[in-house]
């Protein structure tokens, strides 16, 4: 039986889908386009826990839409706590909480892929039995 | 259009907030408003990252 494989979106992606100048801005866009047609592709509330400028945050609606990607609801307060423990216990720099709150919440809604583009996500993503993926590697089959 | 490493700068801040954010929440449980609203203020550029820092610290302390 075919199963429809669940890919979180970090935000490393689709910036350099959003941004035409960046050098793998077709490449990102590509591989997200192929993603989302053939696999359930989420964001989460997390996102919107970040700073981003309103020019961004219309773009990165406009290719979600496009992209048919779902929104999934996380609790945030209970993932910035969780997320604090594990840079506390791995020793990690306060910088890196936003990226494992966005590994928690790949987590709790259930995907098995997070497509990123970022070495901090991909040296963790096996710590929440998570599979790292972008352009370089390919999608899941 | 927003770069890579505006955005990288800006996920960090967002990182080091949170954590002190959630350091003052720990502290005292009736802080979690106040502390969010600082949160929010810089999030949505009615402060910098620098006074949000320094008042989430204190908060903290």
């Amino acid at each position: 039986m075919f199963v429809l494989a669940k890919v979180y979106l970090n935000t490393s992606i689709l910036i350099r889908a959003i941004n035409p100048r960046h050098p793998r801005h077709k490449k990102s866009l590509e591989f997200l386009k192929e993603c989302c047609r053939k696999h359930i592709c989420i964001i989460s509330n997390v996102h919107g826990r970040e700073k981003w400028r309103l020019e961004t945050i219309k773009k990165i609606r406009a290719l979600l839409k496009t992209l048919n990607v779902r929104k999934g609801e996380v609790n945030i307060p209970q993932l910035e706590e969780e997320a604090v423990k594990y840079i506390k216990k791995r020793g990690l720099s306060p910088k890196n909480v936003m990226d494992v709150m966005h590994l928690l919440a790949a987590r709790s809604l259930g995907c098995k892929y997070i497509a990123a583009v970022d070495r901090f996500i991909r040296s963790h993503a096996k710590h929440f039995n998570l599979t790292y993926i972008n352009y370089y590697t390919g999608r899941p089959s | 259009m927003i770069s890579i490493r505006e955005w990288r700068r800006l996920r960090d801040q967002a990182g080091i907030l949170i954590y002190y954010k959630v350091e003052a929440v720990k502290r005292n449980p009736k802080l979690r408003k106040t502390a969010e609203e600082i949160y929010e203020q810089w999030r949505t550029g009615k402060i910098s990252f620098k006074q949000a820092l320094k008042e989430l610290k204190k908060l903290a302390a």
